[in-house]
């Protein structure tokens, strides 16, 4: 049992994996539409304008979908990023680095819920 | 080759180049697609700062929509969506090798799996794109 | 008679301080392989070239080298598919080079022993009891994994051995592989520790370069995903049940 937990490696896979099937089922469509769909005019920006975002995060459901999209976005990053460096070359200061990429992604999931569940 | 004779022939070691990854067209898609990863954060940590902005109230929220109709957000969405494009592709061409689906004893052939994540892709972009623009 | 270049590494530890380039005209002919080339080159023109080949046939595993950058076995190399342009020829890349084109496999040799690639049983079953029983679906399930014949090539490919040679690597986790997944075996709790490690299948960043090198279609990365997802599977199932079997 205690061989089984020594290594966390699982842990921040699982959050890598779930992150990578998440933006790759929903990420293109959501870029399409509230990204270059805005940004290019095909798309008008009242379709997520201030009143109607409020009233759809009414709902608990789109604040844990919203809560997830982002979230497991960044874990996906972080966990791929700390490797990408890894396999640049990285040698020396590997933990610190691991520390900075999931304490960005912890950093930025604890945001995310502050601002849903407590200001929006 | 054990100790003993490692102490009489010296082994020379073989330096690893730090240009390794563009080295080979395959080394470099590899690199490619981990990249990918940095472009959908960005997009996710977008929709952060709007959070952020429609907490701080409507004036600073419109301010946010139109800066996203500047043509460096429209550049920046444009190569975001194609980092999120190639990501979608290469994951879904590496899930079938990631799991093996099994019904029973029989294995569901890779590329139904593919199909099938292709399929659920093109279900799942419809239906947010009819929910945003319609609801 | 047509002639090739063949531009090989030569390393002398007693004498050299690097590796270098030494290049000879080999005769051409279409059904040669790069080994033949080679053989010929230590036959009639420098004895005193090194390099490690046996079976000539690609069941072995002994002749692998760098064939203009890429990870092969040079006896299913054909001239042909590069003449009349020079053939380059290196040891195989990411281990220490003894002397010319031989390569030291030590670390390999101690990680495939790490993994333990043999059948393990809780209790060997008597000989009067009769054979495992095993049907072709079983068999079918390592069947592919079996077809390692250790040629290192995968290690040579490998950017994240190359970059740090505490991983594990594909073949000896591969191999791992093979022998959980037979039904016969009962030891997957003694590879765990091995293959569970960081140094194990964790390190592994699917780069896939491993089976595309392979000359057996053994498929290493798939294995070692694989082997992630269950992993994964164990690790949340023993957080959610902490006293299931350790």
């Amino acid at each position: 049992m205690a061989a089984r937990l020594k290594t966390t490696d699982p842990f921040w896979w699982a959050l890598f994996s779930a992150g990578g099937t998440l933006a790759a089922f929903l990420l293109p469509a959501h870029i399409l539409i509230t990204g270059v769909g805005i940004s290019f005019g095909w798309i008008q920006p009242e379709v997520i304008g201030y009143q109607r975002l409020l009233t759809w995060l009414e709902h608990p459901l789109l604040k844990i979908y919203l809560l997830l999209l982002i979230s497991l976005s960044l874990f996906h990053w972080a966990h791929r990023f700390r490797y990408v460096l890894i396999d640049m070359g990285l040698r020396s200061i590997k933990a610190p680095v691991a520390v900075l990429c999931y304490g960005t992604a912890i950093a930025a999931t604890v945001a995310t819920l502050v601002l849903l569940f407590f200001c929006l | 080759m054990n100790q003993e004779t490692l102490n009489r022939h010296p082994v020379y070691k073989q330096p690893m180049s730090a240009t390794w990854w563009l080295s080979s067209r395959n080394y470099f898609l590899f690199m490619v697609r981990e990249v990918s990863a940095l472009f959908v954060a960005l997009f996710a940590v977008s929709y952060l700062v709007g959070l952020y902005r429609l907490s701080q109230g409507e004036a600073q929220y419109t301010a946010y929509l139109e800066s996203l109709q500047t043509p460096f957000a429209g550049l920046s969405f444009v190569v975001i969506l194609v980092f999120a494009l190639y990501h979608t592709v290469t994951w879904f061409s590496l899930t079938p090798i990631v799991m093996v689906v099994r019904l029973g004893t029989r294995v569901i052939p890779p590329q139904l799996v593919l199909l099938t994540n292709y399929l659920v892709w093109l279900i799942l972009s419809g239906s947010l794109f009819c929910l945003v623009g319609t609801s | 008679m047509s002639e090739i270049t063949i531009t090989v590494t030569r390393y002398d530890p007693e004498k050299d301080s690097q590796p270098y380039e030494q290049s000879y005209s080999v005769p051409y002919r279409e059904e040669m392989v790069v080994l033949d080339a080679i053989n010929h080159i230590k036959d009639h023109i420098d004895g005193t070239l090194s390099f490690r080949w046996s079976c000539r046939m690609g069941v072995c595993g002994s002749c692998g080298m760098t064939v203009n950058g890429v990870p092969k076995l040079t006896c299913a190399v054909f001239l042909k598919d590069y003449y009349p342009n020079e053939i380059k020829v290196a040891p195989l890349a990411n281990f220490p080079i003894i002397r010319d084109l031989v390569i030291d496999m030590s670390d390999f040799m101690d990680k495939l022993q790490e993994v333990k690639p043999w059948m393990i049983r809780d209790e060997e079953k008597p000989v009067s009891e009769g054979e495992h029983l095993q049907s072709p679906d079983q068999l079918a399930q390592f069947r592919q994994f079996s077809m390692c014949i250790n040629c290192m090539l995968c290690y040579a490919a490998c950017p994240v051995y190359g970059n740090d040679s505490s991983f594990i690597g594909p073949a000896a986790i591969a191999l791992a592989h093979r022998y959980d997944m037979d039904s016969r075996d009962q030891g997957q709790d003694q590879r765990r520790p091995i293959i569970g490690s960081h140094e194990g299948i964790w390190e592994c960043t699917f780069v896939g370069e491993c089976s595309e090198v392979c000359p057996k279609h053994v498929d290493p990365a798939a294995a070692i995903q694989r082997s992630k997802v269950q992993l994964t599977k164990d690790y949340m199932l023993s957080m959610i049940w902490p006293w299931g079997k350790s």
